[in-house]
């Protein structure tokens, strides 16, 4: 029932809007555009759930607005319902420019849920499109939370995925202040001062004090 | 003459025409066909010639009208011109008969050109046998058949026997046809011109069959009584399959006490159908094969039995199969009499109640090298069978084999054994495929193929047995250090028995015979004579450690007897020392870097961790909440669980498993204390941000 209504508040926005504002009514393309740009300034001020509102009522004009989806999706990320977000992400194609932004959406959702499987192809995609990324609607987040996610991952998985570690420690070397661990040099295989019998264990608390790191890093 | 299996019912529609003929002509009626000539080739009688006669429609059997003449009483010394069939000329005769006799229920007419050849002793013998005594029985043939068949009816108002002994005119050098009966001479003139009007038995008075004339004189008694069933039968069920009709017949002069058929012509030439209706002479191989199966039905469910067949207006194996509905019984005849009624072909009597003859013994009467294919290996290719045919097939040697036949065919195939007389099923061909099967014959065997179905063909190979020596395909564990707690006692054995229960023990040698349990697969057979077999420990307890294990395997048979040696069956292996090292595991809680209250555990171990007593691999938070653990991978060493924290503060994390001897987590390694701020794991952002940590389904 909540989407209906939704639906028919947003509608009934989109007339008020239309009769108030203005004295030429708003075409279907401005109401969307004026929307967007009042759920991200939600999203912007931590108004989450307004922003799922602005853009739901976007959605009701059109929903196949990549930037609307887009909106949606991280609005509902931030509410922790991942899987609302993750539905909404996946609308937005590789050709699309906003997909970088959707992708990183994806790798934090699919992280929070524990599909693992699924982090690496996103995060991976938004630091292919761009190695020194940040969300522009929120600048707390950027690559170094991405390549986190990733090094993350990779060891999550490191059983089937990496047995060797190589690609754990090649994403982690970008994060990492620490000299790098080596997969065939125990003597660097070490964290927080401590020297560990495995690569793995190495890598596992070498993520822990990153992530500490990261993000006390100004972006 | 027909058998089972072609598609149309000829005999009818020349009963139909014949019907036709006698209606609008008043010459006599057209004889039946010429005998078969594969039936003259023979040294011995032919036991009836009532097969060779026609029916006729049966509403021209509705004759009310009483005859006038002769006379419902006859007098000795009467003479009258009787019609008699020539075999010879496919023609009928008139030949002037003279009365010898008369009893209570019967008259014997003898030829007058017989006259001198019969005694007066021989007649009276004839209707002493006939009315009062049959051998072995204080009553006469009459009313031993009437008792357990029916009690003949009447011809046009006459009820009376006629007996008539003249000379059967046929072809047959060295042989003769030994009396006959015809249904057409229950007919009244005015729709046979041929008809005699009564029931009338001819006899033929004996050529120069080389047997003493006391035989002579049983055999003839005999076939009086074969042909009196016929009359019997006439009058309730005169268009009777003729296997039926002639083997009831043949079977009733074993219930007066006469000698039935021996079988000797059936078993040199087994592969005969069943005579359906009349038409043609019936071999003698007919003759016994339609004898044996109704002894054999007699003997396995009794004479009333193939007296409620006799009495059964349907015909053929509907008539047998009506009869065990009658009786609710559930076998049926083409797939619980026919081919087991083939097996019993191969025993002597009385060694079964199902694969023998009660008395009669087939293996006296069988030709030498009887079903001796030769030695292998033998290859034959489409051997035509007919429906109801048998091929008896023994190669002399163990033999391992193959046949095709033709699919949904119905056929029965299987593998015999003679021991000390009695039969032994044993392996059946194993189908492999639909029409295909194989032999796995451990010794000599019979293969019987019993087209109990559709006629076909088909081809059989047959050559040497392989030997099929089972043999050791692999074993765990092997060699010395085992590890108690992961190993799995396994072994594989190739090309075993099918059927051979294999005995498996594990003895330590510090406790004895462990108490284990072990299970057994097959695999199937897939066209093979011997099958694959894994023994499994399945205990799922460890085995004792730093102890010695010997695995003992009893006998491991192949399919063609032959045993796997008992060295090569058994084995040793020396287990570990007892594990006493806790697990040592490193734990690691990594944040989602924008959702901060959600947390990934990752628990590395040096070592497998299980499930401990109290339950499955887990993290305990702060000894209230668990998270569950899963394995990432095989090695049991690295796990992963996934939840959400809801407020900050100090957390206490505690795995909780075991190793596989059952050692818990060593507790300085599993407990992980670690503070987590407002912000999660992470520190606040230097920008002063602060993403605030929320519940799953606290945000709307």
């Amino acid at each position: 029932m909540r989407r209906p209504m939704k639906r028919l508040t947003a509608v009934a926005a989109a007339l008020v809007i239309a009769a108030g504002g203005c004295d030429q009514p708003l075409s279907s393309a401005e109401q969307v555009t004026r929307l967007t740009a009042e759920g991200w300034g939600q999203f912007r001020v931590g108004n989450y759930a307004g922003a799922e509102d602005c853009f739901r009522r976007a959605a009701a004009v059109n929903f196949s607005d990549p930037e609307v989806q887009l909106g949606l999706g991280w609005a509902l990320l931030e509410e922790r319902m991942l899987g609302d977000a993750i539905i909404a992400l996946a609308r937005i194609g590789p050709r699309d420019p906003l997909y970088p932004h959707a992708q990183a959406g994806l790798a934090i959702a699919a992280d929070a849920s524990g599909r693992f499987d699924d982090v690496i192809p996103a995060a991976e995609a938004v630091l292919a499109a761009d190695s020194t990324y940040t969300f522009p609607y929120d600048s707390s987040i950027d690559w170094r939370d991405l390549t986190f996610l990733l090094a993350k991952s990779y060891l999550v998985l490191s059983p089937r995925r990496d047995p060797t570690l190589t690609q754990t420690t090649d994403v982690l070397r970008r994060i990492d202040l620490d000299p790098p661990l080596v997969p065939g040099n125990p003597a660097t295989w070490t964290a927080n001062g401590l020297q560990w019998s495995t690569l793995a264990e190495a890598a596992l608390k070498r993520l822990e004090a990153t992530q500490a790191a990261i993000s006390s890093a100004v972006p | 003459m027909r058998r089972l299996g072609r598609s149309v019912r000829l005999a009818p529609l020349i009963a139909a025409a014949l019907a036709a003929v006698i209606a609008t002509t008043p010459s006599p009626a057209k004889a039946p066909s010429a005998p078969r000539a594969r039936a003259a080739a023979t040294d011995r009688p032919i036991p009836c010639g009532a097969e060779v006669f026609p029916q006729f429609p049966e509403e021209v059997y509705a004759q009310p009208a009483r005859r006038a003449r002769p006379a419902f009483s006859p007098h000795v010394g009467t003479r009258e011109a009787l019609w008699t069939y020539n075999y010879r000329t496919s023609q009928y005769d008139h030949v002037d008969f003279t009365c010898r006799a008369v009893d209570k229920h019967c008259a014997i007419l003898v030829a007058d050109s017989a006259a001198g050849k019969i005694t007066d002793t021989e007649i009276i013998d004839i209707t002493d046998r006939f009315e009062r005594r049959a051998p072995g029985h204080e009553i006469g043939i009459y009313d031993v058949l009437s008792q357990t068949f029916a009690q003949p009816d009447t011809v046009l108002g006459d009820p009376r026997i006629y007996i008539a002994l003249t000379t059967i005119e046929s072809n047959y050098d060295g042989g003769f046809i030994a009396g006959y009966v015809t249904a057409g001479d229950r007919l009244a003139r005015s729709a046979n011109s041929k008809s005699n009007e009564r029931h009338l038995i001819v006899l033929d008075i004996g050529h120069g069959w080389p047997i003493p004339r006391s035989a002579w004189v049983t055999f003839r008694q005999q076939t009086l009584t074969h042909e009196f069933f016929h009359i019997i039968h006439n009058g309730i069920d005169r268009a009777e399959d003729g296997w039926i009709n002639e083997g009831i017949a043949t079977f009733s002069q074993t219930l007066c006490g006469f000698d039935g058929e021996d079988g000797e012509e059936y078993f040199k030439d087994t592969g005969v159908g069943l005579i359906e209706t009349s038409g043609d002479l019936p071999s003698l191989a007919d003759y016994d094969k339609s004898f044996l199966l109704i002894r054999y039905l007699a003997d396995r469910y009794g004479d009333d039995f193939v007296g409620d067949v006799a009495r059964s207006p349907a015909h053929g194996v509907g008539s047998v199969d009506g009869v065990f509905t009658a009786w609710h019984v559930s076998d049926r005849f083409r797939t619980n009499v026919f081919p087991a009624w083939a097996v019993a072909n191969l025993a002597r009597p009385g060694t079964d109640p199902v694969y023998a003859y009660k008395t009669y013994d087939p293996l006296v009467h069988q030709p030498a090298k009887f079903g001796d294919v030769g030695s292998v290996p033998i290859v034959r290719s489409n051997i035509s069978l007919s429906t109801y045919g048998v091929h008896y097939l023994c190669a002399g040697s163990a033999a391992e084999g193959q046949i095709a036949y033709p699919t949904n065919s119905g056929w029965a195939v299987e593998s015999v054994i003679q021991q000390d007389g009695s039969v032994r099923l044993v392996r059946p061909w194993y189908a492999t495929s639909p029409g295909m099967a194989r032999d796995c014959s451990p010794t000599a065997a019979w293969d019987v193929i019993a087209a109990s179905g559709a006629p076909g063909t088909y081809s059989l190979t047959l050559n040497a047995p392989s030997m099929l020596l089972p043999t050791v395909a692999a074993r765990t564990p092997i060699g010395t250090g085992v590890s108690a707690y992961q190993t799995e006692v396994r072994t594989q054995f190739a090309d075993v028995d099918p059927t051979w229960q294999i005995d498996v023990s594990l003895v330590s040698e510090r406790y004895g015979a462990l108490d284990r349990t072990l299970r057994i697969d097959r695999e199937p057979l897939a066209g093979r004579c011997g099958v694959n077999v894994t023994v499994s420990d399945v205990t799922g307890t460890p085995l004792p450690p730093a102890d010695v294990i010997t695995v003992h395997i009893g006998d491991v048979r192949g399919p063609f007897g032959s045993f796997l040696p008992s060295t090569d069956a058994s084995w040793q292996f020396t287990t570990d020392t007892a594990d006493t090292q806790p697990p040592q595991v490193t734990i690691g809680i990594l944040a989602n870097p924008v959702l901060r209250e959600r947390l990934t555990a990752l628990v590395i171990s040096n070592e497998p961790l299980h499930p401990d007593p109290d339950g499955p691999v887990r993290l305990a938070v702060n000894g209230t909440e668990t998270v569950p653990l899963t394995a990432e991978d095989a090695t049991g060493q690295h796990w992963i669980g996934t939840f959400a924290v809801s407020a900050a503060g100090q957390y206490d994390f505690l795995v909780l498993a075991a190793d596989v001897a059952g050692n818990p987590v060593a507790p300085h390694t599993a407990r992980y204390v670690v503070t987590i701020g407002d912000g999660g794991v992470l520190a606040r952002r230097a920008d002063g941000r602060q993403r605030p940590m929320r519940e799953e389904g606290t945000t709307r």
